[in-house]
């Protein structure tokens, strides 16, 4: 068996699965079980929330190592889930080391969703988060014009690979402004607090979330310390889009936010 | 109570594609989270306390995808991300953001420790239901 492509086709699945936001557990994991499929002495890999490293030893002593570093950090679980239904097929051997590699270099191309969908699935998550925090048809109304903000904004990272916390901030801020201006200069009737927090609910970190609780549960504290971290930046950096929203609100008009 | 259990089920669906969940298992999330959500808004609706009510609904939400996971063969991942977003104290976050900067510090404080608690809970019912998958696991490799 190519030793080579093997270390390859192990770090490739490794950093797509890094990359989408899987669990560091299912990632060491899953680098590990493709080495394992050599029989060779000794196969090995450390994942962290920022890299993989592999290593592959024969019975000569020749080793083979591998380190990627992770720079890219999306949120996509398709990839997840088609990474571990290749992995799965290699392992048992239903199919071969090139069509496991090749798979997996299929998968960097693909898009899953058309931008017109997401557009429409930013704004029925606004929306229908404002409606579960007591909003009325109004706020929900103001709230879908919410969504498509925060989807143009976010257009704006995939092209010019822009800083991620920033780019939430710039979200949360531009969301805020719209809204304050929208009901004060319009004179309305609306609840400003289902509308702002329903829009939130979208820029809301759920798989830094869920990943740092599951990986502290593993025993991973390093990448479930980082997650956690991630995590809470985030937060704050969304508060603060907002905050400075409302502030902004508060000195233009005069308290009345 | 029916506008706001179709609401939470538009809400984890839409998310799920954000999130880039599989098309085929999009339903399943999106029932997953709308499970959650109903006896979120049940619990609130008998008992009152909104710690017990959010423990409850993550508790069933991850329940819900280690099943579904082990049904489809498919990451658990993949259903727990959009079904827990729901829980999240997103109106309790706006809430001391705003206090703070009406200048109301005391009710600021109060609702960030809520925002942590309700944090502290769903990472609770995720641990417990993780750790009861986990041990099933571990007493299947050992026969």
């Amino acid at each position: 068996m190519d030793n080579k492509l093997l270390m390859d086709t192990a770090v490739l699945a490794g950093e797509i699965l890094l990359t989408s936001g899987a669990e560091t557990n299912r990632v060491e994991d899953t680098v590990n079980r493709i080495l394992m499929t050599s029989e060779l002495e000794k196969g090995e890999a450390l994942a962290m929330s920022t890299g993989i490293f592999a290593l592959l030893e024969d019975k000569n002593k020749v080793v083979t190592t591998s380190i990627r570093r992770v720079k890219r950090r999306e949120t996509n679980l398709n990839n997840i889930y088609i990474v571990n239904n290749i992995s799965r097929d290699f392992c048992s051997g239903k199919c071969t080391l090139l069509q496991a590699y090749d798979a997996l270099a299929g998968i960097a191309q693909r898009k899953q969703y058309n931008k017109i969908l997401l557009l429409l699935c930013f704004i029925v998550t606004s929306a229908s988060f404002t409606l579960l925090f007591g909003g009325g048809v109004f706020e929900c109304m103001v709230s879908a014009i919410n969504g498509i903000i925060i989807f143009l904004i976010g257009l704006i990272k995939t092209r010019k690979d822009m800083n991620r916390l920033i780019v939430k901030m710039l979200q949360s801020l531009a969301m805020a402004v719209f809204t304050v201006l929208f009901i004060n200069l319009l004179n309305l009737n609306i609840n400003l607090e289902t509308v702002i927090a329903g829009s939130i609910m979208a820029l809301v970190p759920g798989v830094a979330l869920t990943n740092s609780i599951r990986d502290l549960f593993h025993g991973d504290y390093l990448s479930g310390g980082a997650r956690f971290i991630e995590a809470f930046v985030s937060v704050t950096f969304i508060a603060m889009g907002f905050g400075l929203g409302l502030l902004l609100g508060k000195i233009v008009f005069g308290g009345i936010i | 109570m029916l506008i706001q259990i179709i609401g939470s089920f538009l809400a984890v669906v839409s998310l799920s594609v954000i999130f880039g969940v599989p098309k085929k298992f999009i339903i399943y999330s999106g029932i997953a989270g709308a499970v959650g959500q109903i006896l979120y808004f049940l619990i609130i609706s008998i008992n009152g306390s909104q710690l017990i009510a959010v423990f409850a609904a993550a508790l069933v939400v991850a329940f819900l995808a280690h099943i579904m996971a082990r049904l489809f063969k498919a990451p658990v991942t993949v259903f727990l991300v959009p079904g827990i977003i729901p829980t999240v104290p997103g109106l309790d976050m706006y809430r001391a953001v705003y206090n703070l900067i009406v200048g109301q510090n005391s009710l600021a404080q109060q609702h960030m420790l809520l925002a942590l608690k309700i944090a502290g809970m769903i990472a609770l019912a995720i641990f417990i239901i993780d750790s009861l998958f986990g041990l099933k696991r571990t007493k299947k490799t050992a026969n």
